[in-house]
């Protein structure tokens, strides 16, 4: 596996590189001075001359790769420079609101785990019969309500009309199930509908015929025999769908008003806060890598082909 | 049906058994009434060229034909029907399988333990029982070191020890039956004569009888005192000289096609899957063929004891 993952790693290397020259040139073409802009908040309007202190100060007369590297330097060193809009630096805001979204994106992924595979799998068990049927429709449901439209339909159900749940902010777990709920939507009903026909497929193999032999129950052969050899494509593509979330995160927390860094990237737009997209776009794009590192790693601890102790008898 | 006349006998008796796919392009009929009886105490044959359905009569004994075939006819198993929603608790407790492709019919995501643990959940056994029994059947399938083995994943043992694992798994619950499908396709010479081995040291396990599906002649003369042979979804014969002394017509063009009997080929080409006959299906390819055989079918006669020939020569 050891090598494996080594080679993995360096693969992820330019995919970083490339990320990073993204979030770069985002910054490079934005229209406007950066100098001037930096000065510029809150109504105040510089003098030609400290804008061209501030110009030699940020090193913009510098040639693009010159200023590529330099910036490349500043963000290993965690300096992802300063906010226009609030004047703070950009990694210290970010940190301050990951969290949040961390928190919001392990309670969506714990639900796409458990209710796609959960539901899945019991669609597979069911084959043709009405489970099947009645997940079956509620997969169709699921993908095709609009994030925006199920969070607030769910504000109206269970917020003002039930009062279970708390309209928004942050806090416990409960502020946390509403928007879980809603970014996990899709997300849950594409890995149920992958873990359906991935079980599907394995149940379709001899070693399944094999086990039927054995005598076992339906729902042994479906999640002792198939599920683990079945886990390895929907391992992979929760990993990948983890980016997807911490997309819609931006819709999410906007509407529940959960301070994380999807709405900072939205505050950030509506401002035209360059530095803070820039630090956006490099963190999600880091933690997508990341997260699709993490995928394939427990891809392989599923798979016993390619583990560490695959050695001879 | 002749050959399946008393609800008393013991054994396993197919009577009457039709098998249907339902595929997309249409029905294909892969069993076109069979009737049989595989005597208890015994080891049966069932031998046949490639789609002459043998497989397909092993997975209908079994009740684990796939969702989109459908069967007619009835099968008993000692005297006592096996039908799908009973069928699964008799599954390895009386009637084991030893399935075909060693490296496809285990799991490659669990331990042999795993495979073999799972096959003696119907024992109710203790942990320690069960580990113990474990050992045993390892050891009893020339693992003289069971412990590594039964740690081992299946992609890490060779295809001689997967075959010998599965018998181990098949025979865990010291069913009376064995059904083993195809036990030595795809092996090597000396692997096959390694499988006949194992499959004979299955009787010391409790094993009574058999079912070899094979198209192993060899292996089928090696182990087997009653043969049946298959072509076109039906058994033409059976009897326990058919290898030595065939009767049907085309169980002597069967053998004489093998290579030691001098490689001399059947005329025509075999039946496609699902191809139907109102008479024999044999009769197209057959030098004896007449009118009458292409009209009607044999019925089953018995020319000797023990012996069963759907052909008119034998009428």
């Amino acid at each position: 596996m050891r090598p494996y993952l080594i080679r993995k790693l360096i693969s992820l290397l330019p995919v970083l590189l490339g990320i990073s020259l993204l979030a770069f040139v985002l910054g490079a073409m934005t229209p406007g001075n950066p100098a001037e802009l930096a000065l510029s908040r809150g109504g105040y309007e510089p003098t030609a001359r400290q804008i061209a202190e501030m110009e030699e100060k940020m090193g913009l007369n510098e040639p693009r790769p010159m200023q590529y590297l330099q910036w490349a330097g500043r963000v290993l060193k965690g300096d992802l420079g300063t906010s226009y809009y609030s004047g703070n630096p950009v990694s210290r805001e970010l940190m301050r609101r990951f969290p949040v979204t961390l928190k919001l994106a392990a309670c969506s992924m714990a639900l796409t785990v458990f209710l796609g595979i959960g539901l899945g799998t019991a669609a597979a068990a069911r084959q043709g019969k009405l489970t099947d049927r009645i997940i079956g429709t509620v997969i169709n449901i699921q993908l095709s309500l609009p994030a925006f439209w199920l969070a607030l339909l769910m504000i109206l159900l269970f917020a003002e009309t039930l009062r279970w749940l708390p309209t928004s902010g942050n806090g416990g777990l409960r502020y946390m199930l509403m928007p879980s709920l809603v970014l996990s939507a899709s997300g849950s009903a594409v890995t149920a509908r992958l873990t359906r026909s991935a079980l599907l497929e394995e149940l379709g193999k001899q070693y399944c015929t094999a086990a039927m032999a054995r005598g076992i129950g339906r729902w042994r052969l479906v999640v002792r025999n198939a599920l683990p050899n079945a886990a390895v494509p929907v391992t992979a593509m929760l990993g990948n769908s983890l980016g997807g979330m911490l997309g819609g995160s931006i819709v999410v927390e906007s509407v529940f008003a959960l301070p994380g860094i999807g709405s900072y990237a939205l505050t950030a737009v509506a401002n035209r806060d360059y530095p803070a997209l820039q630090g956006y776009v490099l963190l999600t794009g880091a933690v997508y890598v990341l997260s699709g590192l993490l995928a394939d790693i427990i891809g392989m601890a599923l798979n016993p082909r390619i583990r560490p102790e695959g050695k001879k008898v | 049906m002749t050959e399946a006349a008393g609800r008393t006998k013991s054994g396993i008796i197919v009577d009457g058994l039709s098998v249907a796919f339902h595929l997309p392009k249409g029905d294909v009929r892969a069993l076109d009434g069979v009737s049989a009886h595989f005597p208890d105490g015994e080891i049966t044959g069932i031998i046949g060229e490639s789609g002459c359905g043998k497989s397909v009569l092993g997975l209908a004994i079994l009740g684990l034909l796939p969702s989109y075939a459908s069967a007619e006819g009835t099968i008993m198993l000692e005297g006592q029907p096996l039908e799908p929603g009973t069928a699964r608790r008799r599954l390895g407790r009386e009637l084991g399988l030893i399935p075909q492709n060693p490296s496809e019919s285990l799991n490659p995501s669990r331990t042999v333990k795993a495979h073999i643990q799972e096959a003696l959940l119907p024992l109710k056994l203790s942990g320690k029982e069960r580990r113990e029994r474990a050992r045993e059947l390892l050891s009893a399938f020339g693992f003289p070191d069971p412990d590594p083995i039964l740690r081992a994943y299946p992609h890490e043992l060779s295809g001689g020890m997967q075959q010998r694992v599965l018998c181990a798994v098949g025979a865990a619950c010291s069913p009376r039956w064995i059904l083993a499908d195809e036990p030595t396709k795809g092996l090597d010479k000396e692997l096959r004569a390694q499988v006949q081995e194992t499959l004979l040291s299955l009787r010391g396990q409790g094993v009574r009888s058999m079912v070899v599906i094979t198209h192993d002649l060899l292996l089928a003369r090696g182990l087997c005192r009653r043969i049946a042979v298959m072509y076109g979804g039906q058994i033409l014969e059976t009897g326990p000289r058919v290898l030595d002394h065939p009767l049907h017509p085309y169980s002597r063009a069967f053998l004489a096609a093998l290579p030691e009997n001098g490689f001399q080929s059947i005329p025509g080409t075999a039946p496609g899957a699902g191809e139907r006959f109102s008479g024999c299906p044999f009769a197209p390819r057959c030098e004896l063929a007449k009118a009458r055989c292409r009209r009607e079918r044999p019925a089953a006669y018995r020319p000797e004891p023990e012996r069963v020939v759907r052909c008119f020569e034998y009428e």
